[in-house]
């Protein structure tokens, strides 16, 4: 006999499909169900635990801050000399060393020559000076081309005019110098 | 009469429907509320307990930080530290020290021997650091009383004082001379947290520096009057024409 004539028997198979869907469909239910159950009780262990774990690191802190409290003049101090170090070491950097730069261009003055100005502003100096003598302005100017030459302070060099007073028998010559 | 055989059908196809499939509707319904519970419930709580286990990382970091930072200031000498903090905030002072200045002037003009004719200084709002600047300063413009050398010897002797300055103008004839010095402060910014933060001890490099400005000479603090301004070894011929 054949099963698609026997209509009794195809109903019992239907249901029995539909009730093992049935079972898997409550199965998957259930296990989501225990899972979430899990998962929550999971989390909450979990947040029971750290904070516990907060509030020991918090009383910690506070005693550390308690222990901390007369030395706190102490910790400014040396934050204080650390940010100076810093920023000390920033401008020392940062400035131009004038001093250096004026007592070597003096340096190089010889005896004999008068200085008439001296200017220095920002990264130029100019001035003016007289001898009654070239011999002395020749040494100096060829000290100064050397140090162009090197690029030692002197970066470039202009004589702006070098003038015979005839008056006094002296010279005076300008020169403007960029550092 | 066709709609109310359709509406018949309608309904008694629910019924069949609902009777075949009434057995899923109890573990549908679970599964539904699970999913919401998931979504709604459960990722917000997992992400607030990762959040809170990264906080709890931070706070042992500042713990560490904070003992660390306790047993590093107790082995410090208070007496070499407070000496070290005296001469670096002279060096560069944390507040517009006009005082400094003033006595920084009044010890070069002494030790260089060069006599000063006048000052004027530009002080500011005492209170408020110059905005937008880096390196806040001081600016004074000082009249000396001689030419290029003077101002040479009177800038030898600054370099070696403290408060840092720098000399930005000098403008000198033969007897009279002006010099423009900016002198050098800074404030110190409030920072925030700073428990959260390992003090760092002064490096090799902050020592050598140290060591460097100790040569330096600190001028004491001093009621400066105008006299002190002029050299006590000069002469009459550097005689002060303001005073």
């Amino acid at each position: 006999m054949s099963n698609d004539i026997n209509l009794r028997v195809k109903r019992d198979k239907n249901l029995l499909k539909e009730q093992s869907k049935l079972k898997v469909f409550r199965l998957i239910a259930i296990g989501a169900l225990l899972t979430i159950l899990l998962m929550s009780l999971s989390i909450f262990l979990l947040n029971q635990k750290l904070s516990n774990s907060s509030a020991d690191i918090e009383k910690d802190r506070e005693s550390v801050l308690v222990e901390m409290k007369p030395f706190r003049g102490k910790e400014a101090k040396i934050i204080i000399v650390n940010n100076r170090i810093d920023n000390i070491t920033k401008v020392l950097n940062k400035r131009m060393d004038v001093y250096k730069i004026l007592n070597t261009i003096l340096g190089k003055i010889p005896g004999g020559i008068l200085i008439e100005t001296l200017e220095f502003s920002g990264k130029k100096i100019s001035m003016n000076i007289t001898s009654v003598s070239l011999i002395p302005i020749d040494v100096f100017f060829n000290d100064l081309i050397e140090m162009a030459k090197r690029k030692e302070i002197v970066k470039s060099l202009t004589l702006e005019s070098l003038d015979a007073v005839g008056l006094t028998g002296s010279y005076k010559i300008s020169i403007n110098m960029n550092i | 009469m066709d709609n109310l055989a359709r509406e018949h059908i309608d309904i008694n196809t629910l019924r069949l429907l609902y009777t075949r499939h009434k057995g899923f509707i109890a573990p549908f319904l679970v599964i539904v509320v699970v999913v919401i519970l998931f979504a709604k419930i459960t990722i917000p709580s997992i992400q607030d307990l990762l959040k809170g286990y990264e906080e709890q990382k931070v706070a042992i970091q500042t713990l560490e930080n904070l003992r660390g930072n306790l047993n590093f200031v107790k082995s410090l000498d208070n007496s070499s530290l407070t000496s070290q903090f005296n001469l670096m905030t002279k060096a560069l002072p944390i507040v517009k020290d006009f005082d400094s200045v003033l006595n920084a002037i009044s010890d070069s003009s002494n030790k260089s021997g060069i006599a000063i004719g006048g000052f004027k200084f530009v002080v500011g709002d005492l209170s408020k650091e110059e905005e937008g600047n880096e390196y806040p300063t001081l600016n004074v413009s000082l009249s000396l009383i001689g030419g290029a050398e003077a101002v040479d010897k009177f800038i030898g002797s600054l370099t070696k004082v403290l408060p840092l300055s720098e000399i930005t103008k000098t403008s000198s004839q033969k007897d009279t001379s002006i010099v423009a010095i900016d002198f050098y402060y800074k404030l110190v910014k409030p920072s925030k947290n700073n428990d959260s933060l390992p003090i760092n001890p002064v490096s090799a490099k902050g020592l050598s520096l140290i060591n460097e400005l100790s040569a330096f000479s600190i001028p004491e603090v001093q009621e400066v009057q105008s006299s002190d301004l002029t050299p006590s070894s000069t002469s009459t011929s550097f005689a002060n024409p303001f005073f």
